[in-house]
């Protein structure tokens, strides 16, 4: 059974808004691989506070816009 | 698929293959049913051939994806890598003491030998199989 995270993210909404920006890219931009940005983006794995910042940073938003904790969790 | 996800699956399979060819082999020096005692000449093999393919294989990998290769562990792999490692290091510990124990009570060196070298091929194997599974499921 997967297990439930308790935060949850828009990383692949905000990403996709970018048109052009691909999983590798941003994986590249904040120095993760692709295979984790798919992760985070799947709520398979939370990223460390300094992955969330630099992806907050990339894409210009506060990072609490970003990520959000599940109050059900 | 990470390049360490291929490398886990690849040495996963090549050193269960080689290992079970290395049994065979032993079964085939043992005449009575008994266990031979450590052939040296065989282990060399075993071991030649474990690193031969090991390079191979990741040259087939890294050449599929050289960025890939080159690239440093992030932060998820490395979470991945240590968490392996731990329960790898358990299975080889709990193997090893296990082994003596056995040494205590029946004084066979031979098993002893392959008792342990048994508890490092299969916390290898243990090792991978984790990584595999951690690359495709949640890691918290």
């Amino acid at each position: 059974m997967a297990k439930a995270f308790p935060i949850s993210n828009r990383v692949r909404e905000v990403r996709e808004q970018r048109g052009d920006m691909t999983q590798s890219d941003l994986g590249k931009l904040v120095g993760v691989t692709r295979q984790t940005i798919a992760a985070i983006e799947q709520e398979r794995y939370s990223p460390s506070l300094e992955t969330a910042f630099r992806i907050a940073r990339e894409f210009g938003v506060s990072i609490d816009s970003l990520f959000s904790w599940k109050e059900d969790a | 698929m990470a390049f360490h996800e291929k490398s886990a699956w690849w040495m996963l399979i090549a050193l269960s293959v080689l290992s079970v060819l290395y049994a065979n082999a032993l079964f085939g020096l043992s005449g009575d049913g008994q266990i031979p005692p450590p052939n040296v000449p065989v282990l060399i093999r075993y071991t030649v051939a474990l690193v031969i393919v090991a390079v191979i294989g990741h040259i087939i990998i890294a050449a599929t994806a050289p960025s890939d290769a080159n690239a440093e562990p992030d932060e998820r792999e490395r979470k991945i890598f240590d968490r392996a490692g731990r329960i790898s290091g358990f299975v080889f510990g709990f193997g090893v003491v296990s082994a003596m124990l056995f040494y205590l009570f029946q004084s066979n060196g031979d098993a002893l030998f392959y008792g342990v070298f048994a508890c490092l091929v299969a916390s290898q194997l243990v090792e991978y199989l984790v990584k595999i599974y951690l690359y495709r499921t949640a890691l918290d």
